[in-house]
Formats: structure tokens, C-alpha cells, sequence
């Protein structure tokens, strides 16, 4: 059957733009893998234009539910379309055979508690007689509100690169397809017998016995590097990144407070 | 009347309320001394606080930055508003977190607010080691009224943890809110995400979207900031060792630890630590992190099945992680063990400039021009380097290399400069560059012979010779001042300037005055130029007078001064010429003609500001040698010194934008102490300073150390003065018997007031500065009293004038100011007297001169102004002994005020040349002087032109 003829999307302001710009989508090998499924499908032209809508913005939202993926994409139509993408989940006892392979090598914890995928977990998963990810087309269900009779169509696509590029990001996401969230799998690794620490950035410690002379104030060496250190927004839409439309916000605060200090605390 | 201002925390900002103080009086009272904040920056409501109904004003978030930074370290803001010690808590707390957003340790986020039931954009701070210690401190520190509004009916109020770190929640997000601006309106079409950022940065807060989005992007932001803000909690935390080869091929070693936060000495590697569960997840966790800092750290976890021990470098890549990585890593929270000589302290493998500076060759002793011949030398450690071993050096593409086994990180500049220097170096240098380059702590000199020896005089470690009093001088000079006085000596006579910056009431003056006899005696060819505040001319020429009366003098000043041709030549008969920084000023151009011995500038403070136009004029003259006189303690103040040090020794504290880089902002704002040990090298040598609580001065002190401190009379008491006594000079001739001992005791009364204050004697309610002199020289002496922190008691003997005292003085210094006077009832004296002598107590006392009885202790007290003079020394003593008592741990300085030219100055002498049989003649009154006869008093309460200040 032919292809309907390529139609104009409408225009969105900021939405989720992917990072990448040109080549491959993704960096991070299991990102790839994830897209490769895609690419495996053999789409032809609408996996070109699902690239190009990731790449303009044409993703409006992107939620991870416990189901799977929703998303919303603007096409020709007024009202954007409605996007769903499952992956098969996997069974209690594969996890459990994944979770022991997992505390059998103390390096894969320490990558994965830091947004890192292992290259090896593939073998883990293998021991469970599992893939990581999805094989064929069997493994994933994905669905469309919009008129194009294939599945996937252009906007599933859309939808599928750019959750490749959030598995760069955090690799956990990959899991929470397929059943398990984050806190599920620490939760289970014997790491997690002692209390987690709790993510409270302005608890502090115990007060000291003996006053100590008040120590310097740190000079950034790199502007808004708090921000940098945080690194990419999850889906981010906004019609300029994070970074741009901040950094000027750290470099006068920063200014604007060291001002304060010197006029009112001088001599100190 | 005085009230106490009070703030505590809420959830907009904070509640300010004051007790027994409505709140529209609270609102007029602040509105008036804050009328810059924002409108509607007040609003009143009514709340609960420790139980009792109140009105408080509302402080709103973005105001709160700004009204605590104008009430940190004052004691009162505005009229009579004292600040609570609650508010003095959060000004420490604002400090924190401006020092939070000046690190720029924030991130943008979201949250729901309970109260008014929305979600909003803020930004919230990222506490790391150095400020949670602070936090610490502070939460151990929290006075309780600062969490009385936290609690609502019969729930206990917050903890001061949670209370500290809302506020430093609010104080950050108004911080970075008030640096950024404000965006175009968004509207509710844009991306959310678009509106989070505009969120952000407006002064409305709010963010609004569906319940839903709301929920997802808070999700999405705490994944966002997961990574970042997962500082461990416990107790350990990873820590890298970098451990250095023995050769140079050999490989350097990074080495993993567990290190304890508390006690950074305490050290386990790793195979210990994965034996242990607790630190597993802490280890793996951070190593995590450090993986993605550092490919070498993240390779190493590939290459072991089981927990590593850390990896290996070759020289070229271990420069690389000690350049980049490790700064990154601290950053985020690992620690560092990283070799001494990177480090820099270990100065022998420090690449070293030196100096060798030959013998002089300068037969009449060196001056600071002199000039000298020098050799080079570039050494590391004790080894030094020749030309080609320098360019080998230089062409290392690492800058890190092994010198006679020892490991060097040689920074390319310095080599550079280094080279630059051996091969095309000066081959002479002035005594002022030397010194300027022996005072850098970065470069070495060697020296021999005088040079050295100068060299090593500056810096402390030779003395310098000690001389003899002057001829010619009356007077004992203590030993201390001996010193102070041979001190000025040596650095003069090399050409240098020197501020001797001795405590008040040791005695400045008569040092001075010894080096300026000296000088005199040898060669009297030019005069000094001795500038001065207008009230301490008349102290100035008393003390001449007095210890160096063979000294010629003559007082530039008043309206009849000489001017012109005039002035050269009657300055040159003189040794000593006295005027004001006024008029210094004013006559700039007849000063700077003249060709000086010296320079003497006392209240060295009046020039602090660089580009003020006395301090202009002063750095113009053409001085032989430049004094400084001051009490206020010089290197404490950073910002007024480069213009000392100008004036003194011009360019050894590089240009005044230099200055500031290198010195006034790394030490103000950032702290930096190697930055204010360099200062203190270069500006040490040429600064004196002793205080009275020294060891070797106290045995050179009396206990209680008396002077007087002669005063002028401005124009308008000048003229009341004459008023008087034209008044009683019919009076005085027709009575007799008691009218006329009555009319005396008038006359002396009044003349007191007038030599007090016009507004004293007139008893009107007139404005009061620059009316008096005896008020403006207590002003100045008291601010050097409170700079150094000392506390003082002010006695008059009229109560009238202690009111007006206590009033000026309070709202001049900004803080409370105790006054006691006869109709102050027991309780409340009593009061007065406890916090006095509190710590942290009001550190002025006025008292009416027979207040209270005896019994009074007010040992707290170092320093003693006679304001005016009770002329009889029985009761003066009395009243002085109130402060000096057993148990007084300090010296007391007892200042006498007098009207030079006046009656005051006259009785006073009357009284001393009678001393021996003066207490029995005397009496306890002082009827004593209504004994004498109509002649004498003429005499006595005569005014002299030399009273007047102008």
C-alpha cells in the first residue's frame, strides 16, 4: 500500500525537543539498543519523520505511568494525539534470578545508583532467560489516536526516540518498563538494609563541641556549576534549555550576594 | 523612650512585633526607616506568641534580605527601636545564606504550599560540609522567641533545625529571586516547563497547571536533582589518595578509601570497608559519582569483579587529575588526599626566586633610594637551577617533574618569568623595590652587610637602635615610648614612612614631639608639618609646651593666619607648624610650596579615603619623612589602608585597583587568609601598635592614668563666654558678704555651661553638633573607644548636660547609652549597673557626678571622661574611683576634659600648683574659690584669644 502523502505538523512553542541535532539519536549503548528495536520495525519514511518530529518539538508530554508510556503529540489535527508504548513485563521469578545477578557484582549497584547501565547486565539478564530489550515487535504494544492506519506510526516513533534519549539519562526507566521501579530494585539488593539516606539537603550535622574560625567562602570556578552537575531535565520543553535561560540567573545572584557580604559583614 | 524589636519566623517571612508598642506606631516608626521596601511590604495581623494574643507586622519574603542586612551589627535602628537579640540571630543566619547563593549552592525546583493551597517555582539551597557546620552552630544557637510563631493552638512549636532551614529556604529563594529579572508575564498557553522558568524569576511564585502536570514535574525534578543532592548522610564518605612514585617512570597510584567525616584522619581501604555491610551502599554509591567525574575511576570499576581498590597513572594523566578531576571530585563531595608539595605547602619544592643583593657600595648609609647591585638566582628548595636547566624545564609538555628527588609542580608562569629574570633581569634594584620584594612572601632575598641588615630590622627579627631621650625634653619617656620614639627614628632616617598606631592614652604625642626635638636639635632647617582635627590643635600645642617648650611653634589657623610670601618665611623660623586637615586643605597650594622636614598627620584616619581631597594634598607634599598617628587598629581595617600606606611609602601596595584585587576582595568578601597574610607581611614593618593590655606595657603604666585633654571654644561659645562676663562684672564689684559669694558660685556656673554646650546653657532644645568643642573631641575619643570595644563612663556634674549627653551620644553610635542622674530611683540604678557591667552590656555610661552613692561598681568600665569638673578633687577622685577599684582587671584612663584659654584651664592649674595642702584648704565644695579676691578671679575666669578654635 502507498504512504499518505508527508502532512505539515502544526507548529508547537517549546515542547520535547530531542538533544541530539543531527546523526544518531542517543548516546549511551543501551539507548541505542532500545532504539535499534525501533529501527528493526522497518518503517521507512515515518521513522525519518518521527525523527524529525523529536527533533522539533512536536511531543508535548511524555509520562511514565505504572502501565507504560502516555504521551501527546501535535500533528496536522487541532487536538494533539494520544500516544501509548508497553513494554512486556517481566515475571516475579525472572526479577528475583536478575535482582541475586545484580548483588552478585558489586559494580553493577554502583553504576546503576548513578545513571549508569552496565555493559555486561545484558548477561545477567540472559542467566534469567530474559533480554533487557525488547526483541521484536512482539515485546512492545504501542497504540495511536491519530487517522495513519500503521503501528507504529510517525508519532509513536516520536515518542520512542526521545524516551531512548531519557535512558541515557537514567537507565532505571528501562527497568520501570519492564515491571520493576528504581526503589523496587535497591529495595531488594542487600544495600538497602540499612536505612537509605534521606534526601535532605539541608539537614545538618550534630553541632561541633568546639567553635572553629569561620572558614572561607568557596569562589565558583564555573558558573551555575550546581546546575551543570545536575545535567539534563528529564522530557525537557521549554522553548530554551535549562542551562541558557538560568545561567544568567546564578552569575547575578552570586554577584548581587557577594556585594551583600562585603557591605554589610566587612572586616571580618 | 526605647523599645525592642522582635522577629520571628513564619511561613511568608517574618512576624515583627514589639512589646507594649501597637502596631501602627511599630508601622510609622519602620516605615520611616524603610521606606525603600516594597509598598505594602507591612501588613499588619494578629497572632499568637507564647500564648498571648498580639499584633505583629508581617516582614514578606523579599523584604526580609534587605531589613536584615540594615539591622546586622547595629544595636538600635531609627528612634529608640532597639534590635532584639532574635533579630541579631537571623542577620547571622541571612550571612549564611548569602554566603549559600554567593557559592552559588541553589537549584530551581517546585513545591506545594500547604497554607495557601498552590504550587511554587523556588529555588533552594544545597547545603555541602562547610555550611551544614555553620547551620550546626546556628541551630545550637537559636534563640527561643525566633520559633514562637510556629506554634498554633496547643501544638508545640518547631524544632530550631526545621525552623533554621525554612528560613534559609526563604532567605535563599529572596536572594536569587531579587538578582533575577522579571520575564514577560507567562501565560497559561506556554510549555509548563516554560512557565516553571518564568515561575522562577518572578516576584509571584506561583505556578499554575493542572493537578496532574504539577505532579509529574515535581517527579521530574526530583529525578533531575537526585544525583546532585544524594550527599550521603553518614558518617563516611569515599575518599582518593594520590601516591606519588619514586621515579619517574614509575606509575602513580590513586588509592580508594572510606573516610570518616568527623575525624578526617581516620583512614580504611576498601577491602575492609566491603566487609563491612553499613558502608556498602555508601562506597558503591559514591563511587558511582566519581565514575562519571573521572573515566579513569569508571574504567577501574570495569576491570574487577569485586570492590577495587582504585587505579593507576602515568605522569602525564596523574597532572591531569591533579589539575582537574580532584577539584571536580571535592566538589562533589569526595575527599582528597593529595600530596603536600601540590599542595604548596611545602616550600621546599616551591620553585623560588632569590635575590642576592650585593654589599652596598653607599658610604653615607642607605636611604630608601639607594640603589643596588643584584644577582639572580632561581633554586628549588635548597638547589638552584641553571639557565638550560630552566629551558629544559620549560619544555616539559607535564608540568610535573622530579628534581633531585623530589616531586615539583612547576607552574609555567612563574618558569617563565623566572628565566625571564636570570637572563635579562635588573641588574640594580632601589632599597624600596628590595623591601617591597623581601615582603612578598613569593620571592627570597639574601642580602649582607647593611642591607641585610635593614632588611632584617624591618621585618622584626634584628632591633634597631635604641637611643637616648632627646636634650631638651621635659619629661620621663616610659620605656615603651623610648622604643616607640627609636623606632620612628630608624624608619625615618631611611626614608620611610611609619604610622605609630599605639592604644589612646599612651602617650603618641610626646613620642612625636621627642623625634621632632631630635631632629631639630640636629639641624634646624626645615619645619614640620603637623596636621591635626581642629579640637586637638589647643592639646597639641599644651603638650609642646610642656615637654619641649625650647621647640618654636606656630599654629596655622584662624582667620588672621598668615598667607603668602608671609607664610614662607614664617614658617621657616619655626621647627613645628600646627593646622587642621580643614585648612590643609583649603590652603593646599601654600603647603605644597614648602619644602618639609616631615609630615605628621595625627587622627591618621581623617585621610582613609583615598580620593578624598586631603588625602590628595597630604600625598602631594614634599615631605622629608611621613608619621602617622592613630588609636584605631590600622590592619583590622582593610579597606582604609591602602591609603595609609600610600602616603606613607607610595606604591608599596601597587595601585589602589590593584589593591583591590589582589587584597580588598579575596579578604573582605571571600576571606582568603593567604591573601591577609601577604597584607600583613608587607604593611607590618612599617605600622606600631601596643596596646595597654601588653605585657611589656602594663608594668609601664601607672594603674590609673590621668590626662588632660585641652579643648577650644567655637565662635558661639566664645562669644556667650564673653556675655558672662560682662554680665557679672558689675555684680562682681558692687556685692558683698553672701550676695556675693552667691554671685561667684553663679558666674562659675555659668561659664561651666557655656565651655559644656550652648544648648546646655541656653536650656533650649537646639540642635547640637558643631557647637561645642569639648563635645566634638569626646566624639572622636569615644569612637576609638568602641572600635577597640572598650567600655567608658561619662561624668558631668550637671544633669541637664547628661541628658543631652546620653541623647547625642546614643544617636550618633547607634547604640544604648546608659544615663544616671540623682532622681533615677534604686531599682532601676541597680538594673543599670548589672547590665553595665554585663558582657555584651551597653558600653556607655553617663552619669551626673554625685549620682547614687557609693557602692556603685562599675569596674567593667577601662576608660574615664571628666566632662566637665567638679574643682574639688575629692569628689572628681571619687567618682573615678567607681570604675578603678580592686578588681578592676584593666588600666584606667581618666580623661580630663578643659577649655584651654578659659577658666577651666586656669583653676585647674590653681589647683595643682596648691596640690600638697590642697585637700585640707579646699573643703569638700567649692566655696574655696569664692575666698579669693575679686582680682584674682578677674584672672582667673579671663577668656584668652588662644581659646577660640577659629
Amino acid at each position: 500500500m502507498a504512504n499518505p502523502p508527508p502532512s505539515k505538523p502544526r507548529r508547537v512553542r517549546g515542547g520535547i525537543k530531542a538533544q541530539s541535532k543531527r546523526g544518531a539519536f542517543a548516546e549511551r549503548w543501551w539507548a541505542k539498543r532500545w532504539i535499534a528495536v525501533l529501527e528493526g520495525f522497518g518503517l521507512g519514511a515515518r521513522l525519518a519523520r518521527g525523527r524529525s518530529y523529536a527533533r522539533q518539538g512536536q511531543v508535548t508530554q511524555i509520562s511514565i505511568e505504572p502501565d507504560g508510556v502516555r504521551a501527546e503529540v501535535q500533528g496536522s489535527r487541532r487536538a494533539p494525539y494520544s500516544v501509548t508504548i508497553q513494554v512486556k513485563p517481566l515475571s516475579v521469578s525472572q526479577w528475583r534470578l536478575i535482582t541475586d545477578a545484580i548483588m552478585r557484582t558489586p559494580r553493577f549497584a554502583a553504576m546503576l545508583l548513578n545513571g549508569q547501565m552496565p555493559e555486561d547486565i545484558e548477561d545477567a539478564f540472559r542467566e534469567a532467560q530474559c533480554e533487557l530489550f525488547p526483541q521484536s515487535i512482539t515485546d512492545v504494544r504501542t497504540d495511536c489516536s491519530c487517522p495513519d492506519w500503521s503501528n507504529p506510526c510517525k508519532h509513536v516513533a516520536a515518542v520512542y526516540y526521545l524516551i531512548g534519549e531519557e535512558f541515557d539519562r537514567d537507565p532505571f526507566l528501562l527497568f520501570a518498563l519492564r515491571g520493576r521501579t528504581r526503589r523496587d530494585i535497591l529495595a531488594t539488593l542487600t544495600l538497602d538494609d540499612e536505612p537509605s539516606p534521606e534526601i535532605a539537603p539541608t539537614r545538618a550535622h550534630p553541632a561541633p563541641t568546639v567553635p572553629a574560625p569561620r572558614p572561607p567562602v568557596e569562589h565558583p570556578q564555573v558558573n551555575a556549576w550546581l546546575l551543570r552537575q545536575a545535567g539534563r531535565f528529564p522530557f525537557w520543553h521549554g522553548s530554551i534549555s535549562l542551562e541558557d535561560a538560568l545561567s544568567v540567573v546564578y552569575a547575578r545572584a552570586a554577584e548581587h550576594a557577594l556585594t551583600l557580604l562585603a557591605e554589610t559583614w566587612p572586616d571580618d | 523612650m526605647l523599645t525592642i524589636l522582635h522577629a520571628a519566623l513564619a511561613d511568608q517571612g517574618l512576624l515583627l512585633w514589639a512589646p507594649d508598642t501597637g502596631v501602627p506606631t511599630l508601622r510609622t516608626l519602620l516605615g520611616e526607616r524603610f521606606s525603600d521596601l516594597t509598598p505594602g511590604g507591612w501588613h499588619q495581623t494578629g497572632t499568637v506568641v507564647a500564648g498571648s494574643a498580639i499584633q505583629a507586622l508581617i516582614l514578606e519574603a523579599p523584604n526580609v534580605p534587605p531589613f536584615l542586612s540594615a539591622c546586622a551589627r547595629r544595636e538600635m535602628i531609627g528612634s529608640g527601636i532597639v534590635i532584639g537579640e532574635d533579630i541579631a540571630y537571623w542577620c547571622e543566619a541571612l550571612r549564611l545564606a548569602a554566603e549559600i547563593v554567593a557559592a552559588q549552592r541553589f537549584l530551581p525546583g517546585v513545591a506545594y504550599d500547604k497554607a495557601q493551597k498552590i504550587y511554587r517555582a523556588l529555588w533552594e539551597p544545597v547545603l555541602g560540609e562547610r555550611e551544614r557546620t555553620l547551620a550546626a552552630t546556628l541551630t545550637a544557637t537559636m534563640p527561643d522567641l525566633c520559633r514562637a510563631m510556629s506554634a498554633g493552638k496547643g501544638r508545640s512549636p518547631i524544632d530550631a533545625g526545621t525552623t533554621l532551614e525554612r528560613f534559609l529556604a526563604i532567605a535563599v529563594d529572596a536572594l536569587v529571586r531579587s538578582a533575577a529579572t522579571t520575564p514577560v508575564r507567562a501565560n497559561d498557553r506556554m510549555p509548563l516547563h516554560d512557565r516553571w522558568l518564568m515561575a522562577l524569576r518572578d516576584p509571584n511564585s506561583e505556578l499554575r497547571a493542572t493537578p496532574a502536570e504539577l505532579r509529574g514535574l515535581a517527579a521530574q525534578v526530583e529525578s533531575w536533582r537526585r544525583a546532585v543532592l544524594e550527599e550521603h548522610a553518614t558518617e563516611y564518605r569515599l575518599c582518593l589518595r594520590v601516591e606519588e612514585p619514586q621515579t619517574e617512570d614509575a606509575p602513580w597510584h590513586i588509592v580508594y578509601l572510606l573516610q570518616s567525616r568527623s575525624d578526617p584522619s581516620l583512614l580504611t581501604d576498601v577491602k575492609t570497608a566491603w566487609a563491612k555491610t553499613g558502608m556498602r551502599r555508601t562506597l558503591l554509591a559514591a563511587l558511582g559519582r566519581a565514575a562519571q567525574l573521572s573515566p579513569q575511576i569508571e574504567t577501574s570499576l570495569r576491570q574487577q569483579t569485586s570492590a577495587t581498590w582504585g587505579f593507576n597513572l602515568d605522569t602525564s594523566g596523574a597532572y591531569s587529575f591533579l589539575s582537574e578531576t580532584a577539584w571536580l571530585l571535592q566538589q562533589s563531595g569526595i575527599g582528597l588526599i593529595l600530596p603536600a608539595w601540590w599542595l604548596g605547602k611545602n616550600t621546599k619544592a616551591r620553585l623560588t626566586t632569590r635575590a642576592r643583593i650585593k654589599r652596598s657600595a653607599v658610604a653615607a648609609g642607605l636611604r630608601i633610594d639607594s640603589l643596588l647591585d643584584v644577582n639572580w638566582k632561581i633554586a628549588i628548595g635548597d638547589a638552584s637551577l641553571t639557565a638550560r636547566e630552566l629551558e629544559q624545564l620549560a619544555a616539559l609538555k607535564v608540568p610535573l617533574v622530579r628534581i633531585r628527588g623530589q616531586w615539583v609542580h612547576v607552574d609555567r608562569d612563574e618558569l617563565r618569568a623566572a628565566l625571564e629574570r636570570l637572563k635579562n633581569g635588573q641588574r640594580k634594584l632601589s632599597v624600596a623595590d628590595a623591601v617591597r620584594m623581601q615582603l612578598d612572601p613569593r620571592i627570597w632575598v639574601e642580602a649582607r652587610g647593611d642591607v641585610g641588615v635593614l632588611l632584617e630590622r624591618l621585618q622584626g627579627r634584628r632591633s634597631f637602635e635604641e637611643l637616648a631621650p632627646p636634650g631638651g625634653l621635659l619629661g620621663e619617656l616610659r620605656p615603651y615610648q623610648l622604643r616607640g620614639y627609636s623606632w620612628l627614628r630608624f624608619l625615618t632616617k631611611t626614608g620611610f614612612g611609619a604610622c605609630l598606631a599605639d592604644d589612646m592614652g599612651l602617650g603618641k604625642t610626646i613620642q612625636a614631639l621627642s623625634l621632632i626635638l631630635r631632629d631639630w636639635c640636629e639641624d634646624a632647617a626645615q619645619p614640620v608639618l603637623l596636621v591635626c582635627p581642629t579640637s586637638v590643635i589647643g592639646n597639641w600645642v599644651r603638650e609642646a609646651q610642656r615637654f619641649t617648650p625650647g621647640l618654636p611653634i606656630v599654629v596655622h589657623h584662624g582667620v588672621n593666619r598668615v598667607r603668602d610670601a608671609a607664610f614662607q618665611r614664617e614658617v621657616k623660623r619655626h621647627a613645628l607648624v600646627v593646622t587642621s586637615y580643614a585648612l590643609l586643605h583649603r590652603d593646599a597650594e601654600l603647603f605644597k610650596l614648602s619644602r618639609w622636614r616631615g609630615v605628621v598627620l595625627d587622627e591618621a584616619q581623617n585621610i582613609k579615603n583615598p580620593e578624598s581631597k586631603q588625602a590628595r594634598v597630604v600625598r602631594a607634599l614634599d615631605a622629608g619623612y611621613r608619621i602617622a598617628l592613630t588609636g584605631t587598629p590600622v590592619e583590622n581595617h582593610v579597606g582604609d589602608l591602602w591609603s595609609l600606606m600610600e602616603f606613607l611609602n607610595p606604591g608599596i601596595l601597587g595601585s589602589h585597583a590593584t589593591f583591590k584585587r589582589e587584597f580588598l576582595i579575596p579578604i573582605q568578601a571571600m576571606r582568603d587568609p593567604d591573601a591577609a597574610e601577604r597584607l600583613r607581611c608587607m604593611s607590618g614593618p612599617f605600622i606600631l601598635r601596643r596596646l595597654k593590655s601588653d605585657p611589656s606595657i602594663i608594668a609601664d603604666l601607672p594603674a590609673k592614668n590621668e590626662m588632660k585633654i585641652f579643648c577650644t571654644l567655637t565662635r558661639e561659645q566664645a562669644s556667650l563666654y564673653a556675655a558672662v562676663l560682662r554680665e557679672y562684672e558689675e555684680s562682681l564689684t558692687e556685692s558683698d558678704g553672701m550676695r556675693r559669694r552667691g554671685t561667684i558660685l553663679a558666674m562659675l556656673s555659668k561659664l561651666k555651661q557655656v565651655c559644656n554646650h550652648p544648648a546646655q546653657f541656653a536650656r533650649d532644645r537646639s540642635p547640637l553638633s558643631g557647637r561645642s568643642g569639648k563635645l566634638a573631641r569626646l566624639e572622636e575619643m569615644l569612637e576609638e573607644v568602641l572600635d577597640v570595644d572598650e567600655r567608658a563612663l561619662i561624668f558631668t556634674q550637671f544633669a541637664e548636660m547628661g541628658a543631652i549627653l546620653a541623647q547625642r551620644l546614643s544617636e550618633r553610635f547607634a547604640r544604648e547609652v546608659l544615663f544616671l542622674h540623682g532622681a533615677v530611683p534604686k531599682v532601676r540604678r541597680d538594673e543599670m549597673v548589672d547590665r553595665f557591667q554585663k558582657d555584651r552590656g551597653p558600653a556607655l555610661f553617663v552619669l551626673s557626678l554625685k549620682a547614687g552613692g557609693s557602692g556603685l561598681n562599675l569596674t567593667s568600665a577601662n576608660h574615664v571622661f571628666h566632662f566637665d569638673r567638679w574643682w574639688n578633687p575629692a569628689v572628681e577622685n571619687q567618682a573615678t574611683d567607681r570604675a578603678f577599684r580592686i578588681g578592676q582587671t584593666k588600666n584606667v584612663q581618666v580623661h580630663k576634659f578643659v577649655c584651654a584659654g578659659t577658666l577651666e584651664e586656669r583653676i585647674d592649674a590653681l589647683i595643682e600648683s596648691k596640690r600638697a595642702v590642697a585637700e585640707n584648704i579646699i573643703g569638700s565644695g567649692e566655696a574655696w574659690l569664692t575666698e579669693l579676691s575679686n582680682a584674682k578671679l578677674r584672672e582667673l575666669v579671663a577668656l584668652s584669644a588662644e581659646a577660640v578654635e577659629e
